[in-house]
């Protein structure tokens, strides 16, 4: 009973936080998703599923919407794919302090402010004439690149960014699930003359099954979610909405064209992406196993 | 004596916060103070002006005081509207930009000037310089500035002389030298001619060259009409020089530059560039050039039969209808509007003034000489319109690179396309 009641005094503040910041916010979003909402006027006119129907309608919308879909499909994609397999070569050091030193510099990209590394990038190492890419694509004869005015390119080299800013966090956290792996389980292999390939198949695979589970989700929603390189790196949009995502169209709709009602719904339907797919990828990868 | 220590504390923390509410005090001539927040975006010498200015505004009114907020430009805007929409906290005097006022004056979140005044802004100043301040007959602020995009340009006189070529004074010639001045390197660019492929310029441009046509980019009823014969000649001006003459190409729009085009005419990389004059001090800040050696600030040559353009709202101020002090927020509007506040306040500021008789004085031109090329043609402007400028911008500059990237059928389509899109900006 007593147990009970600390549980209760503690849980308290946390779900008051959750109720006011982000259950009542949702809820907001959602009725203000139905009206002509103007945050200046005192006279929102209620339109019902006009703002939904305009969705389906909105071809800036579809194109944002199919953008996002491609972005994260990849970047998660090979986000999670290069992260674990650099987490498993940094894994093979023996050496802590040089375990330590490549996790450190593959995470350095993740304490800069994107803001900023969004600028160097779009001043220093894509620019067509003078940057750095380019300069290096030239050096080994290959024709300039107009990474970031090319509608064909411009997804690429957004791509490009993300992983190389993002992919240090999964890296940490793979590495991590890793070691916590005991080492009697390798052992036994290295008896059975496993090798490298098989242990990472047979026991390294199966048993990161909880490291995935938060790594899947948590990327998933961070990569639906980003904004910066999509506001920063390219300019407005990037040509013909080459780069419009929802989350930039979300902040255009609602600052620029002053459209909140509309913006709620678009975010409504972000907010239901993300939690549809999260809630299957709990569902799928869930484990019922500990060592 | 833990009572006794507890009791001391709350007993300083009593007269410390009593001595915190200042607000409430009264000066030497008994009235209460009065302290106002002004909000503005970051500019270091337009800040050091609006300081020396409240600075002096503080001496003529004992026991006012006026605090000076700033932000950077680009959180400004949105602090400004959740500032003004929230009504409580924010500021009592704001800095607002172009069509910004637009968002507020229909919801009653400005102040409303007084008749008398408002009757003085319309009277003396450029109607482009307060045209998204007024509304429905009232107006809620004083215009600071004249924000002109059309009629100058930036000239690179190294990158000139050294081709043998001189400032063009007719649209032929700008035309003519362009292409001379315009070298390539494969598909890239060593030196574009006329780079007039930026978000300002392209748009601006176009409704430029419709008015020179003396046609108009609005019906009477106040639609937009971008199908006539003269804005399908205007667009396809500005889209030939870039399919055909090519002297510059689609980067300002489309990304993928270091630099904007006319800091590229400061790293010797353009030719000419249009641009407002608010380009000047980074050419000599920046990338230390000197006007009138390295760069010049040209005239634009005219492009059809006189030099109408249309222009946005500049900078202007505005009070806050939930100020408290709303006659003393209006003083020290009044006290900035006097003409020789105003006068020092635009030059200090490299700004064109709002105000017809400051952009005409002598004192002016003297002052900020590379001017000359704009205060002669400030009265042939008109108020683009009382809509999203951002939003038209936009429309225009999308549709200028899809045509120039071939993507319609014909100019026909492009222009009914752009048409539509521009209805619906009024929506």
């Amino acid at each position: 009973m007593k147990n009970k009641k600390f549980v209760g005094t503690v849980m308290v503040p946390a779900m008051l936080h959750m109720f006011v910041f982000i259950v009542i916010p949702i809820v907001i979003g959602l009725v203000i998703s139905f009206f002509n909402y103007n945050p200046l006027s005192s006279d929102n006119k209620f339109i019902g599923l006009e703002n939904f129907v305009r969705l389906v309608q909105d071809a800036d919308f579809r194109k944002a919407l199919l953008n996002t879909l491609l972005f994260v499909l990849i970047t998660v994609t090979l986000n999670i794919g290069i992260a674990l397999v650099v987490a498993q070569m940094i894994s093979w050091f023996k050496s802590n302090k040089v375990r330590s030193f490549f996790r450190m510099v593959f995470f350095l990209p993740c304490i800069a402010p994107m803001v900023a590394t969004s600028v160097v990038f779009a001043r220093s190492i894509f620019p067509t004439t003078t940057g750095f890419l380019n300069v290096a694509l030239n050096k080994i004869g290959i024709d300039s690149i107009n990474w970031l005015g090319d509608p064909k390119v411009v997804m690429i080299s957004l791509i490009i960014y993300t992983i190389w800013v993002d992919v240090g966090y999964n890296v940490i956290l793979f590495s991590a699930g890793i070691d916590g792996i005991p080492s009697y389980v390798y052992e036994a292999a290295d008896l059975d003359g496993a090798s490298e390939w098989v242990k990472f198949r047979k026991i390294t695979w199966p048993l990161l099954g909880r490291s995935f589970q938060f790594v899947i989700v948590q990327t998933l929603i961070s990569h639906f979610q980003m904004f910066a390189q999509f506001a920063v790196l390219i300019l407005k949009d990037g040509p013909q909405n080459s780069g419009l995502v929802l989350s930039r169209y979300i902040y255009k709709m609602a600052f620029e064209y002053k459209d909140m009602g509309y913006a709620s719904a678009v975010s409504l339907v972000l907010f239901v992406i993300i939690m549809t797919l999260s809630l299957i990828e709990q569902k799928k990868s869930a484990v019922d196993w500990e060592y | 004596m833990k009572k006794r220590i507890v009791s001391l504390i709350l007993c300083g923390l009593m007269v410390f916060s009593a001595a915190g509410c200042s607000g409430g005090g009264e000066n030497k001539a008994g009235k209460d103070d009065v302290t106002l927040t002004m909000w503005t975006h970051i500019n270091e010498p337009w800040n050091a002006a609006y300081k020396d200015a409240i600075k002096e505004f503080e001496s003529e009114n004992e026991g006012v005081r006026i605090k000076l907020e700033t932000f950077p430009y680009d959180e400004f805007e949105s602090k400004v509207q959740t500032a003004l929409i929230d009504g409580e906290g924010g500021a009592d005097i704001y800095e607002l930009w172009g069509g910004w006022a637009l968002d507020f004056t229909p919801y009653g979140t400005l102040m409303e000037l007084p008749e008398e005044m408002a009757e003085k802004v319309r009277e003396e100043n450029y109607e482009p310089t307060y045209g998204a301040l007024e509304y429905e007959d009232k107006m809620y602020g004083i215009p600071l500035e004249y924000n002109i995009e059309y009629g100058g340009m930036l000239v690179n006189d190294t990158l000139l002389k050294a081709k043998g070529l001189t400032v063009p004074k007719t649209w032929e010639e700008l035309r003519k030298t362009a292409i001379e001045g315009t070298e390539h390197d494969g598909n890239i660019f060593q030196c574009k001619g006329f780079d007039f492929v930026n978000w300002d310029s392209v748009p601006y441009y176009f409704l430029a060259f419709i008015l020179q046509q003396d046609a108009d980019y609005m019906t009477a009823d106040g639609k937009f009409d971008v199908t006539t014969d003269a804005a399908k000649t205007a667009f396809n001006e500005l889209a030939t020089m870039v399919t055909e003459d090519k002297v510059t190409d689609l980067e300002g729009l489309t990304g993928g530059a270091d630099m904007e085009g006319y800091q590229q005419l400061y790293a010797g990389r353009n030719m000419i560039v249009p641009r407002g004059p608010w380009t000047i001090s980074e050419g000599e800040q920046s990338f230390g050039l000197k006007l009138g050696t390295d760069f010049d600030y040209a005239a634009m040559p005219q492009y059809g039969n006189n030099q109408k353009f249309a222009s946005e709202n500049g900078w202007s101020l505005a009070v806050s209808s939930s100020c408290k002090e709303q006659e003393i927020a209006l003083k020290f509007l009044e006290y900035l509007y006097q003409d020789d506040v105003m006068l020092e306040h635009n030059i200090r500021c490299t700004q064109i003034p709002a105000k017809k008789s400051l952009a005409q004085s002598e004192e002016y031109k003297k002052e900020v000489p590379y001017a000359d090329v704009l205060v002669g043609i400030l009265d042939q402007g008109q108020f683009i319109g009382n809509f999203n400028t951002d939003r038209l911008k936009e429309t225009i500059n999308n549709t200028f690179v899809s045509y120039c990237s071939g993507e319609y059928g014909s100019l026909d389509e492009a222009m009914e396309d752009m048409n539509t899109k521009l209805n619906g900006i009024l929506e």
